[in-house]
This record gives C-alpha cells, sequence and structure tokens, in this order.
C-alpha cells in the first residue's frame, strides 16, 4: 500500500526532454494509466517511479518517504516488463521466487507465496518449467505472479500486454482488473492502447512529449478533452475535427461555419470567450455523435454547402459517402465534408452506401470547440 | 536441387581439407617407423608402439625421442598451467571490459573497441623483440608469467569483441527486472546476466585456452627450461635429434591435439550458442 506523489519530475537525455516537469498525485489502492503515444515519456516517467532512471530534477515520494536516491531494490516496489523479462535460465518457480529470495524470506514461506500466487494466475501446472517452455501468454501469466507474489505497496506495469495477440490481450485485460480489484496495490500502468485505458483506470494521465495533457477519470477524458491532441488519441475511431470560423447566428445563437458544414453551438459555450465573433476553432465531434439520413437520397452532387435547407432544420451539411466499412455491430461510413474525411457510426442496417449523399446532425450536447491555433478546449471547466 | 547438391560438394570439400593434416598425423602415428618413408597414407601393419613410448618411458630409454618423451607430462602440465590461466584472464578481463562496452554509453566507447581490434592486427613477430626486452627486465623469462602474459595479448580483443556483441543481446529488462526483484547492481550482474551469458563465456573461454595451447612462436622465445616450457615448445625438439622419429612425433602430436578436440566436443552445443546465437527473455 503506499501513495505515490511525483514533484516537478524532470528527465533529460543529453538534449532530449524526455519528461518535462511532471507533478503527479498518486492515491493508495489507485489504478492510474500512462497513456500516450511512442516517445512521449510514459516508460521514462515510469522508470523514475521504479528508481531505474534517476530523475535531472524532482522527487519522487512513496508515502512519507522520499524514495528519489533510493535505488530500485530497496523501494517497495514490483514491475512487469513489455518484454515480460523472466529469467531464462531459471524455472518458473525459481523466477517467482527470486525476488523473495533476495529479500530473505525462508524456503518453506517462499514455497508457500509462490503457490498462491501460482494459483492466482493459474499456472500452478508450469511451475517444473523452463520460460522458453512457455507460450506469450503463460508467460505474461509468470511475469504477473513474480510481481506479485512479494506483495508490493506499488505495481508498475510497462505496456504488458503490446506483445500478446489481440484475443488474448482482451483476456489478460480483464484478468488484471480482477487482479487490481482483490489486491490492495498501487498500480501504475502505462499504455499506448487507449482502448486499454478506459476499460482499465480510475484515472488517466494522458502525455505527449514528456508533458501531461490531461490528468482525468476515463470519462472525463473522453468526453471533456483538454485539447485536440487528447481528443483525437482517446477513443476509437479518433475524434473528427473539422475548422471553421465563429459567427453569429440570427439573433443570440451562434454557429461554427467551415468549408462544406455550418453547426450551431450552444450559447453557454460561447458566452465566456473575449471576442467570439471571426474566431478560428476546431469543431470536434466523435463518430457516434453524428446523426444521418435514414434513407439517403441518390446520388449527386451536393448542391448547398454549408447550408440549411427550409425542412432538414438541424442538418450542418451535406456530405458524400466515400469509405462503408461495416464492423458487425455497427457500420462506419466516411464522408466527405468540404475535403475532410469525417467518420460517421450509424447502425449497420443503414443501404447508405458510396457515392451516396447524406446530410449530416451532429449531436449539440457532444461538440467539441478548440482554438484553431493552440488546440486547447474552449469549454470551460464544469 | 543442384543447389543444394553443390553445397553438400562445398562442405564436404571443405572437411576434408580441414581434417585430412590432422587424419594423417592420426595414421602415421599408427604406422612403423619403415612406413613413413614409404608415404603410405594408411598404416599396413598398425602399431602403438610409438604411444607406449610416452607411456612407458622407462622400459625404452633406449628408443630415439626418449628423452623429450620423458619430459612429456611436465610440458603437458606446462600447457594446462598456460591455458587456464589465460582462459581466466580472459574471462574477466574480457567479460568486465566487454560489459562497459555494451552497456554503458561513455564517450570514445567506439574508438576503444577498434584499438583493441587494431592491436590484434599487429603480427606477432613484430611485437615480439620490445616483448622480450620487457620481460627479461621483468625478470620474467622462462616463467610460466611470461608467457601467460603473451598469450592473453592476442586472445583478449577477440574475446571483447565477441563477448560485447553477445552481451548486447541480452535484453535490459533482465538485469531491470532482477535490480527490481531486490538485486544490486553487482548481484544482478551475477546471478542473472552472468548465468544468462553463460554460453558466450564458456565460447570464447575454450576459444582462448585452445589458441593458448596451440600456441609456439612466444612460447619458444620466453621459456629455455621445462620449468615452463609447453608442449608445442617440447615438440619441436624432437627435430633437434639426429634421427626424427617422425611417429613418434605424430603420435605426440594426437596426444596434443587430444584435449582441445575434447573439450570442443562436450562444449559443442555452448559454443554455437555463444558465437551465432543470442540470449532472449
Amino acid at each position: 500500500m503506499a501513495r505515490v506523489r511525483l514533484t516537478n519530475l524532470t528527465k533529460h537525455f543529453g538534449d532530449v526532454v524526455a519528461v518535462d516537469d511532471v507533478t503527479l498525485d498518486i492515491a493508495d489502492r489507485e489504478f492510474l494509466t500512462l497513456l500516450g503515444p511512442s516517445g512521449c515519456g510514459k516508460t521514462t516517467l515510469l522508470n523514475m517511479i521504479a528508481g531505474l532512471e534517476s530523475p535531472t530534477s524532482g522527487e519522487v515520494w512513496f508515502d512519507d518517504r522520499n524514495v528519489t536516491a533510493v535505488p530500485p531494490e530497496r523501494r517497495d516496489i514490483a514491475m512487469v516488463f513489455q518484454t515480460y523479462a523472466l529469467y531464462p535460465h531459471m524455472s518458473v518457480f525459481d523466477n517467482v521466487a527470486f525476488g523473495l529470495k533476495m529479500r530473505g524470506v525462508p524456503a518453506e514461506e517462499r514455497k508457500r507465496l509462490v503457490l498462491a500466487a501460482a494459483k492466482t494466475m493459474e499456472i500452478g501446472h508450469l511451475l517444473d518449467r523452463k520460460p522458453r517452455a512457455l507460450s506469450g501468454g503463460q508467460r505474461q501469466r509468470v511475469a504477473l505472479a513474480r510481481a506479485i507474489v512479494r506483495d508490493p505497496g506499488v505495481f508498475l506495469l510497462d505496456e504488458p500486454l503490446s506483445n500478446l495477440d489481440a484475443q488474448l490481450r482482451v483476456v489478460m485485460r480483464t484478468e488484471l482488473k480482477r487482479l487490481h480489484g482483490d489486491l490492495e496495490m498501487t498500480f501504475v500502468y502505462v499504455t499506448h492502447d487507449q482502448a486499454e485505458s478506459l476499460i482499465l483506470s480510475d484515472r488517466i494521465v494522458v502525455m505527449k512529449d514528456g508533458k501531461i495533457q490531461q490528468i482525468g477519470t476515463p470519462e472525463s477524458i473522453y468526453d471533456s478533452p483538454a485539447n485536440t491532441f487528447v481528443a483525437g488519441f482517446v477513443g476509437s475511431p479518433p475524434i473528427n475535427l473539422l475548422k471553421g470560423v465563429l459567427e453569429q447566428s440570427g439573433s443570440s445563437g451562434w454557429r461554427v461555419v467551415g468549408e462544406g458544414f455550418a453547426c450551431e453551438v450552444a450559447t453557454s459555450m460561447v458566452e465566456r470567450m473575449e471576442q467570439p465573433e471571426g474566431r478560428e476553432v476546431s469543431l470536434g465531434v466523435r463518430a457516434e455523435d453524428i446523426g444521418i439520413d435514414e434513407a439517403p437520397s441518390s446520388a449527386g452532387p451536393a448542391t448547398e454547402t454549408g447550408g440549411r435547407t427550409g425542412n432538414k432544420d438541424q442538418s450542418v451539411g451535406r456530405a458524400e459517402v466515400v469509405v462503408r466499412e461495416p464492423m458487425g455491430s455497427d457500420l462506419y461510413l466516411t464522408v466527405d465534408v468540404g475535403g475532410t474525411n469525417v467518420k460517421v457510426r450509424t447502425r449497420p442496417d443503414n443501404p447508405a452506401d458510396r457515392g451516396d449523399v447524406l446530410d449530416l446532425f451532429f449531436d449539440p450536447g457532444k461538440i467539441h470547440l478548440f482554438d484553431g491555433q493552440t488546440g486547447e478546449s474552449l469549454i470551460p471547466d464544469l | 536441387m543442384w543447389r543444394r547438391a553443390a553445397l553438400y560438394i562445398y562442405a564436404l570439400v571443405a572437411v576434408i581439407y580441414l581434417t585430412l593434416p590432422f587424419a594423417w598425423v592420426a595414421a602415421v602415428s599408427f604406422m612403423p617407423e619403415r612406413e613413413v618413408t614409404q608415404q603410405r597414407w594408411w598404416p599396413e601393419e598398425p602399431t602403438v608402439g610409438n604411444y607406449s613410448l610416452y607411456f612407458d618411458v622407462e622400459g625404452r630409454s633406449a628408443d630415439v625421442g626418449a628423452a623429450i618423451a620423458r619430459q612429456f607430462p611436465r610440458a603437458i602440465f606446462n600447457s594446462l598451467i598456460i591455458g587456464t590461466a589465460v582462459m581466466l584472464l580472459n574471462l574477466t578481463c574480457g567479460s568486465l571490459a566487454a560489459y562497459a562496452l555494451a552497456r554503458l554509453p561513455f564517450r570514445g566507447n567506439l574508438l576503444l573497441l577498434l584499438f583493441y581490434l587494431g592491436s590484434r592486427s599487429v603480427p606477432g613477430v613484430a611485437i615480439m623483440i620490445p616483448m622480450y626486452l620487457l620481460m627479461r627486465s621483468y625478470g620474467l623469462l622462462d616463467t610460466h608469467l611470461s608467457v601467460i602474459l603473451s598469450h592473453t595479448t592476442f586472445t583478449l580483443p577477440f574475446t571483447i569483441w565477441i563477448l560485447k556483441g553477445y552481451f548486447q543481446t541480452v535484453p535490459l529488462d533482465l538485469e531491470r527486472a532482477a535490480r527490481v526483484d531486490g538485486c544490486t547492481p553487482l548481484g544482478a550482474l551475477v546471478r542473472v546476466f552472468l548465468p544468462v551469458t553463460t554460453p558466450g563465456l564458456v565460447a570464447v573461454g575454450i576459444f582462448a585456452f585452445i589458441a593458448s595451447w596451440g600456441e609456439f612462436l612466444f612460447a619458444l622465445l620466453f621459456t629455455t627450461t621445462i620449468a615452463s616450457r609447453p608442449v608445442t615448445v617440447l615438440a619441436s625438439d624432437f627435430a633437434q635429434e639426429l634421427q626424427v622419429p617422425f611417429t613418434v612425433i605424430a603420435a605426440g602430436g594426437v596426444l596434443v591435439i587430444l584435449l582441445p578436440l575434447v573439450l570442443s566436443f562436450i562444449f559443442q552445443r555452448l559454443i554455437i550458442q555463444g558465437i551465432g546465437g543470442s540470449v532472449t527473455g
């Protein structure tokens, strides 16, 4: 059990700033995910929590103990590596028992603990084997058993599922969630897979270029992304971003107008902005928040751009279907909005196909506005 | 199909080319003296008499070469001492140097490695005289140590080169896992890194031993008496007798080849793994 605090943590490799002034408070028993593309510094950050890299500046605290200068062997941590890093010259039993042995746990006790961990991870029948005789999923289980057997305060996982095939990944993902529920440990989990982070985490830290972009629950990251990077990185398919300009519409309303679309926005989004008129923005809308005609009109050139037709009051524009991708439970259509590809999720029985022209409807409560230059969210924090 | 056949023929030719001299030495060692002068490929009347000279020196003290054959056990002992010491020096110095070159990103490490390798390309004869003078001024002539040190100078660069490449195949995460599991840096090296790299260490160790065992030039130069003479140098003494006993020399040659041969066979799998293989987590 441990609370982990990072204060102004920075790591330079030569001229490269891998981690830039990260301050983070990880609660005891929390499942916290560091999410970001490769090279964003998330693994370096994890290594600094483990003590495998020493920070250029800043501090690492476990509860009330400053462990910044404490070597990994004397921090109360366990770690699972992307490559599993099982000791190839030892049997599975010895792999799991190694950490206990290093800490002077007596042989009898060691055996009891290893068997218990093996039972948890369902690897009891593999204890005599060498790692090379195991499948990828089995190695993963051994690596997890090796980590949990010591009952560490902090459990660090560095992309543990990325070497598994897609099916096994889903199984082990569930297993990890169960494990976190059963064990009273703080989990710090590194991944580049946004789906994993959404499913597993209590909180997600989205990182890019060594900097934290946003910290929040999976729901808040997904529903109110702090900038276009977070919006585009979390969620599958990625959020649709359309460039446009804010302008007054009618007497009191506002709308975003861009190439091939015009979309009403709630006044509440705009009212606290300075000089909203003419401001360049990116409008973000997720595939599932776009509605389309259930019965598309037959092929033909889009006659109006950014216009509203009299009877289709809410339509933000008409767009031609470019790609149709059935996914079983859903159907994804890629439509062309003024030269930008926009993904739309719809029911699988929708007959729209390549060449059809559709009216698009954006769910007004689910659209996001970002500054056209900085990409920062323009929607006030709630 | 033809390509495969060509490959086999090529391999066969290479094997014959490499083993024929040894096979002939072995054949000669079982011939009576007379058959050698007839330039036979195969002993017509095989005899073990040439070998018995080495094992029953007292009984045949009058035979040609008996005086030298008597010193044979002592020379083999010298060779063992020298070879083992060269092997241990290579393993300790070589593994430490290779570990640093493989793992620590220090300034000029490539340059240092090239310097090691470059020193290997200097022919032995070129440094013999200065080395002789060095050994003499330190009073090391006719000691095991002189031969050990000289052999280490030319085996160590190869050892470092091979081990560096091998060490780099060890995933860094293995040592990190060991650290997290509670090992100090040295503990991780001893308990995880070295056991994992055993094939590479065995391979270079055997190579260093065999290179030392078969070396002649430095050993000839630095040793003068049976107190330090290794077996390669002693064998050449046969040639100083009035009559050159080819069959006895051949038997001695076979006895000398035996040890490296046995070592190679025992560690065959590890050597191939160590030279061509890699470590996987």
